[in-house]
């Protein structure tokens, strides 16, 4: 007995002992960082913001009244009565066109649906609007164009208001009759316009000016019409085609039908079927979709008052047109009822030369509606001093490139963002500009950078400020592998001799080849592959570039340099290569990278095209051209953000956007451009080293299937603070390293279980509680609130993610 | 300029592509300023745009001009052209309204220490205290604000126009007065006038100090415009300080009770709006661009984001902001007039972990906020407080050496002096003995030395040398620099007369001086060291360097040759040059010098400077009198108009240059036209 009390005392003086040992020591050392949390209702708030997905809401009420007052009807009597005949039919759709104001009505066969090109329902409440503006509603085809002379033949001073819109009902003087002549004139019509829609939209026929405008047919088959539109006015003619193919309809405009011949007018833009898929005030309960960064929906069942205007394919340096939305596929998505109809057009040909817009009720109109401009040419800024002085003024030339959209009609579950995004994908896969991935492995990659070194000023010429070498490349990679990182791709920034900063760097190794080829030949061993960073259209005092030969000239004929200059005096220039100097040097390093083993990952060509002047003004098309015949030399490719032309080149896609442009009419955020490119290729985000945001960025990449990239150097980034580089003010290997690891088990383990994968469907289960289904049978729920959330399939707890096999 | 500056970089940062992309989907970059960089330097997303909206709770803004926020965190704007304050708390979308029917144009709300509600009427002039009613749930006008009579500060032709009110902490009400350059007018709560607070002062500038000898008030008033310039805006910070900003100033000025300066920002705009200090004191500004800053109690700059909206209504920038508040999470709630609405932006968590540990360390607890400084550093190593944050810990701590490295990375030059004050005097006391040692041996081998001459064994090989080297003229002629120090009057008879030196000597001099000026700048200790030495522009420096040595050397030669100078262009090329011979030595020893000392020696360190740069001007005015052979006040003379020549000089050839580019522009100018044309 006494025994066993000794050994108790012994066991408890020993336990205690230990016990406040471990505790003291844990008390010293551990500071615990306590950070506030925000107040619920802020909290709240952001999950309603358009930082999310919101969930459908429509009450009850609103959707009736939307089925029953603003859902289009027509009979086939009602039709002939406005002047539609049918051109078009196939399995899928019906195309009724109305010839003189280029109208049409697409009637969906599966879901019988009706989309107008007009804007409809005028009749339904209050007064019309003014005729001028019935005029330009009820066309299909607008022109603008600019008044060059006056009558008299003496030169016009151009400004940006010079630029006109106008449509064929303008043109043609169109008026309409009021509720008494109606009768009169159309007994089908008993109670007048205002009871019907069909009635609204009569014209006085003897109003519409033939001689100002005209549309005559050139030739009609089964599956295709053309027409071609005199625009007498104005001097304008050029031909349209409509064709009906695999139940998709499309609209092209040819360029090289495009005459001019009156010299008081010149031609900017064409505009087709613009209220397509509009709708009137806040009625209808779908959303536009735009391709903004990873994409952005505006629902349209509220007031937002305000419009849109953004090129695709981003800035256009060579008009020092700006813009901040980056629509890097040229598509866009009207939605009038979430799982019941929608369409999205694909502008297949002449999407470098189109712009798109959005005019959302409330801005001078009752309808939402969204249109693309096919720009023919653009005002830019004729320079005639050094000062930059000059006046605005039009090319000659115009446009080289058709306009092609296809109209892809979705009813059903289809009707929707992510309806739309996998019938893009579909299309883009079946073209073969997406691929399934080349055996995809069991894990998720990581996509680890790696800045080797970059250079300051020194007493003579500079010094190089060595961050990081291959050995610490190799060292970190086998510390990473042993802790499951295996799946490692690897790209080195800085690695010449011009160090990291200079944009276009020449192709001089700051060590030896072979300690290069060593980390090829290491990475190649599990399967992976190392880049070398590069940029070919924007250097930064190059030594590679020549500034006369290799510097392009915008439109306005002056270098494109750009200088920025700080408070202490650096100064920092940028300058933009000619596409064709850009592809010449891409082309010459295409051996050098693949002698090496290394695969490249190409800055700025791929989210850059802009028109420039070389003896002539190239457009965009043609930079497009360059770029795409260049890149066609390259297996082992990496791009940041690319625009859609160059997908079919790449191997891996960084910087996909955090978020759209957050304008303030748009409601959500949606990873249209993540959905179109799952399964087809490794998808990562912008340096988690600057990710401000915490856990919730790393929800959002497993939302969206995107994998993590960090920049890295050896040395403490203090050693860069005063080269080029130090804009990444975060980067030491000995900060990240368990950070690394963590975040990389941490997406893996939701993410690799759909790697391969592609996304079929996506819901919002509730506010900030999210869904994804992949094709593979696998669901991944996401929960970015708070609360705990639960169903009969999964428990969800705070700020978590679930993986349902 | 400064201000254009700003604007060009912000721009430029904006659209040309960056390394750094917006990684938080944010449309606009956070910066912060560097004072190590001495720039604006790029740094994590400090806060997320949340919201734009123009109802709040059911009421729709029409240009409202001021925000506050109480300590209950409801908000109150005034909503100027709808002539009423709104009391709105967004947790239960609740909306009083404050002054409905009886103001007109409420420009400034202010809730004061005591719960009452201060509304400034621009159109009133007067200024009004509501105290809340809870009886009946409405606010209660108890006190007016109105312009004082028979006040001596105020003439009947003054004007009185109330814009913004604030309270201190014994609840006296300031009125900012719109274009009074006497400052807010100070009320106690009772509606007493008692005078004035916070006027801007007149810059000591040169300038300025010269027209106050020459000219009274009234002539300065009138000649020059010399008065002081109008407040811009108020705030008052958690302990009842009051900041000010002003038009054309950049950044705030904080002032203590006594209406002194007691700290004001390290950096800032100068079209600031409004100001407001957040819960942990941290103080909050905006311009009228819509950029935001925030900086420490202290007046660093901590971030700056948001910005103009150029494009849409795009969340996170401005048309034109009038008012800025914060509530206590530090969510940020700022007004637009143009738009009529209001934004809020929350905090990352980057913020939150910088405001962690700016409260800690603010309290004191250097040690406590290592921890999250340290985090701070892991998201941005270059984030200067950071750096001074953990120096500042380890100081505390006593790891003086450790302190200095950080000191050093943030470029704090006091901290730095101070850590390294400590390190020295450690290793001094540590090396005394050694030093003991060495002057007893020193002692004891001058004494053997005596009796046993071993030196002059040491000094034979450095002797036999220099015989050897007197057979060279160049030798002799460089060694003729030190003749020329020790007896400059013989010395420049001998470059004169006798040709102790040559071009060839005079140039070598010339060089090794811009050699020993790049030494010396680029090797002296930071702390006396203004300069980033990897932004040193080479070209600058030799500019620096040899056109002012230049100009003197031909400015001189030519105003003596016509004033019975006796000196040609080569003597007064070699004495110049041999003149600097002083600062050739003092230079490399200043710099070396420099790694010893710390801020409380610097007077030892400039001390050797002047001296330096004394003896060398000194010199040149001997050189000047002996070459050309003057006497003291006709050297004087002729130095004053070779420096005025010199300046004509510089004059003539810019204006030659500019004409010569002109008219090289006119040509390419007709060249562009011609081919733009055709």
């Amino acid at each position: 007995m006494l025994k066993i009390v000794k050994y108790l005392i012994v066991v408890v003086t020993f336990s205690a002992l230990t016990f406040t040992v471990v505790n003291a020591a844990t008390q010293d050392n551990a500071y615990e960082i306590v950070l506030s949390d925000n107040f619920g209702y802020i909290e709240q708030m952001v999950l309603q913001s358009s930082r999310y997905t919101q969930p459908d809401n429509i009450t009850p009420a609103a959707l009736q009244d939307y089925r029953d007052n603003y859902t289009l009807s027509f009979t086939t009597d009602e039709l002939a009565f406005l002047g539609y005949e049918e051109i078009l039919n196939d399995s899928k759709l019906r195309v009724y066109f109305e010839q003189k104001s280029f109208s049409v009505v697409i009637e969906n066969k599966e879901t019988g649906y009706f989309w107008s090109s007009r804007a409809e329902f005028q009749h339904i409440e209050g007064t019309n609007e003014t005729p001028l503006f019935r005029n330009m509603m009820n066309s299909g085809l607008w022109i603008e164009s600019v008044r060059m002379l006056t009558n008299g033949g003496a030169p016009i001073n151009i400004n940006e208001k010079s630029l006109t819109t106008e449509s064929l009902y303008r043109i043609a003087g169109v008026a309409y009759p009021n509720d008494e002549s109606l009768i009169d004139l159309y007994p089908e019509c008993p109670t007048g316009y205002a009871s019907s829609n069909v009635c609204s939209q009569v014209i006085i026929p003897e109003r519409y000016n033939q001689s100002r405008v005209r549309v005559d047919r050139v030739s009609t088959t089964t599956s295709a019409i053309v027409t071609k539109v005199n625009i007498f006015e104005y001097g304008f003619s050029f031909n349209v085609e409509l064709r009906l193919e695999d139940g998709v309809f499309k609209s092209r405009v040819f360029s090289d039908t495009i005459q001019e011949s009156d010299p008081k007018f010149k031609l900017t833009g064409i505009y087709l079927f613009p209220y397509l898929g509009s709708t009137r005030k806040d009625k209808t309960p779908g959303y536009f979709l735009i391709p903004d960064g990873v994409g952005a929906l505006v629902r349209i069942n509220q007031m937002h008052g305000d419009s849109f205007q953004s090129r695709f394919y981003g800035s256009e340096f060579g008009y020092d047109s700006y813009t901040t939305s980056q629509l890097t596929m040229p598509i866009y998505g009207i939605v009038h009822e979430v799982g019941g109809n929608g369409f999205y057009a694909d502008i297949t040909e002449g999407s470098e030369q189109g712009i798109l817009y959005a005019d959302l009720y409330g801005a001078n109109t009752r309808y939402n509606y969204m249109r693309t401009k096919y720009s023919v040419r653009e005002l830019y800024r004729r320079i005639i001093n050094a000062s930059g002085g000059g006046s605005l003024t039009l090319l000659d030339q115009f446009t080289q490139t058709d306009y092609a959209i296809d109209y892809h009609f979705l009813g059903g579950s289809d009707a929707s963002y992510v309806g739309i995004a996998k019938n893009y994908r579909d299309k883009l896969r079946d073209a073969g500009v997406l691929k399934d991935m080349v055996e995809p492995s069991t894990n998720i990659p990581i996509h680890l950078n790696y800045l080797m070194a970059d250079t300051e000023n020194a007493f003579i010429g500079v010094r190089r400020i060595r961050m990081t070498r291959i050995k610490d490349v190799l060292d970190i990679y086998e510390t990473l592998k042993e802790a499951g990182v295996t799946n490692q791709m690897v790209t080195l920034h800085g690695w010449s001799k011009d160090g990291n900063g200079v944009g276009l760097a020449r192709t001089h190794l700051n060590e030896s080849k072979r300690t290069f080829e060593k980390l090829a030949d290491t990475l190649a061993e599990d399967g992976n592959t190392v880049y070398l960073y590069n940029d070919y259209v924007v250097a930064s005092d190059s030594k590679r570039v020549n500034y006369i030969n290799d510097i392009a000239r915008n439109v306005s004929r002056l270098k494109m340099t750009y200088s920025n200059r700080s408070f202490s005096g650096v100064e920092s220039n940028i300058q933009l290569l000619y596409p064709e100097a850009t592809a010449k040097k891409l082309k010459a390093d295409a051996s050098f990278y693949d002698k090496l083993g290394y695969g490249a990952e190409v800055g700025s060509i791929g989210n850059m095209l802009f028109s420039y002047y070389d003896n002539k003004v190239f457009e965009r098309g043609d930079a497009m051209n360059y770029y795409q015949e260049a890149l066609s030399n390259y297996d082992h490719l990496i791009l940041s953000s690319p625009n859609s032309y160059l997908w079919q080149y790449m191997s891996g896609y960084t910087d996909m956007a955090v978020t759209n442009g957050q304008f303030n009419f748009y409601t959500d955020l949606v990873p249209v451009l993540p959905i179109v490119l799952s399964g087809s290729v490794p998808m990562f985000t912008p340096f988690l080293n600057f990710n401000a945001l915490g856990s919730e960025r790393l929800l959002m990449m497993i939302d969206f299937g995107i994998n993590p990239r960090y920049i890295l150097t050896e040395e403490n980034t203090y050693k860069m603070r005063y080269t080029r580089s130090s804009n990444l003010y975060t980067t030491a290997i000995k900060d990240y390293e368990t950070e690394i690891i963590d975040t990389y088990h941490y997406i893996n383990d939701a993410l690799k279980h759909v790697v391969g994968a592609m996304v079929v469907e996506r819901e919002v289960l509730g506010l900030g509680i999210v869904k994804v289904t992949y094709d593979n049978g696998v669901s991944i729920y996401i929960n970015y609130s708070d609360q705990i959330f639960m169903n009969p399939d999964v428990i969800l707890f705070g700020k978590s993610y679930e993986v349902v096999l | 300029m400064k201000k254009l500056l700003i604007a060009a970089l912000f721009i430029l940062v904006c659209l040309l592509p960056v390394n750094v992309d917006a990684n938080n989907g944010i449309p606009y970059y956070t910066f912060t300023y560097s004072s190590t960089q001495r720039r604006i330097v790029p740094t994590q997303d400090a806060y997320l745009p949340l919201s734009i909206t123009s109802e709040i709770g059911g009421y729709i803004l029409n240009s409202p001009e001021d925000i506050t926020i109480d300590k209950q965190n409801n908000i109150y704007i005034a909503d100027t052209k709808n002539g009423r304050v709104i009391k709105y708390n967004i947790q239960s979308n609740v909306a009083t309204l404050i002054g409905d029917g009886f103001l007109t144009s409420p420009m400034g709300v202010h809730v004061g220490l005591d719960g009452a509600v201060y509304v400034v009427d621009f159109t009133h002039k007067k200024a009004y205290k509501y105290v809340y009613d809870q009886s009946n749930d409405s606010y209660d006008l108890t006190v007016t604000y109105e312009r004082p009579v028979n006040s001596p500060y105020f003439a009947p032709s003054d004007t009185f126009e109330p814009t913004k009110v604030i309270t201190d902490s014994g609840n006296n009400v300031y009125l900012l007065l719109a274009g009074s350059i006497n400052g807010l007018a100070e009320y106690k709560n009772d509606g007493e006038f008692f005078g004035f607070f916070g006027a801007n002062r007149i810059p000591n500038t040169w300038d300025n100090i010269i027209k106050s000898l020459l000219f009274d008030e009234q002539q300065r008033r009138e000649w020059f415009k010399m008065i002081p310039k109008a407040l811009n805006n108020v705030a008052v910070d958690q302990d009842g300080l009051i900041l000010t900003i002003t038009n054309g100033q950049s950044g705030y000025l904080k002032l203590n009770i006594a209406n002194l300066v007691f700290s004001q920002s390290n950096w800032g705009f100068e079209n600031l709006m409004d100001l407001y200090v957040g819960p942990h004191n941290t103080i909050f500004t905006i311009n009228a661009e819509g950029y935001i800053t925030e900086y420490t109690q202290e007046g660093q700059t901590l971030f700056i984001f948001a910005g103009p909206d150029k494009s849409s209504n795009t969340k996170g920038l401005f048309n034109s902001p009038t008012a800025i508040a914060v509530d206590a999470r530090n969510n940020i709630y700022a007004l637009d007039k143009s738009t009529s609405s209001l934004q809020i932006f929350v905090p990352t968590a980057f913020a939150d972990l910088v405001h962690n540990a700016i409260t800690l360390y603010q309290a004191g607890k250097y040690s406590e906020s290592e921890e999250p400084w340290k985090q701070v550093l892991k998201m941005n190593s270059l984030f200067d407080l950071a750096n001074k944050g953990i120096g500042d810990a380890h100081f505390a701590k006593g790891e003086y050496e450790d302190a200095m490295h950080y000191y050093a990375l943030s470029r704090h030059l006091e901290g730095y002096s101070n850590a390294y004050w400590e390190v020295r005097n450690t290793a001094l006391l540590a090396s005394a003995s050694w030093l003991v040692y060495v002057i007893f041996a020193m002692i004891i081998l001058t004494i053997v030395n005596r009796f046993l001459p071993f030196m002059k064994y040491v000094k034979a090989p450095i002797k036999k040398s220099h015989a050897y080297m007197k057979r060279f003229k160049l030798y002799n002629e460089l060694l003729f620099g030190f003749h020329v120090l020790r007896n400059p009057n013989d010395g420049y008879y001998g470059i004169k007369r006798e040709g102790k030196t040559s071009n060839l000597s005079a140039t070598i001099y010339l060089f090794t001086f811009f050699l020993m000026y790049i030494i010396f700048i680029y090797t002296t200790s930071f702390l006396f060291n203004d300069r980033v030495v990897a932004e040193i522009n080479m070209i600058q420096q030799v500019i620096t360097v040899f056109i002012p040595f230049f100009l003197w050397v031909i400015a001189n030669y030519l105003v003596c040759s016509i004033r019975d100078g006796e000196g040609k262009l080569s003597d007064v090329y070699q004495s110049s040059a041999y003149a600097l011979l002083p600062m050739i030595i003092s230079l490399p020893i200043l710099a070396f010098i420099s790694h010893g000392l710390t801020l409380n020696e610097a007077f030892i360190y400039t001390f050797l400077f002047n001296v330096s740069v004394m003896i060398t001007v000194i010199y040149l005015i001997v050189m000047v009198k002996e070459i050309h052979f003057y006497e003291m006040k006709k050297t004087i003379a002729n130095i004053f108009i070779t420096i005025f020549t010199a300046l004509m000089i510089l004059l003539m050839v810019s204006i030659v240059y500019i004409l010569l580019s002109e008219i090289l522009q006119v040509f390419l100018d007709i060249y562009r036209e011609v081919t733009s044309r055709a």
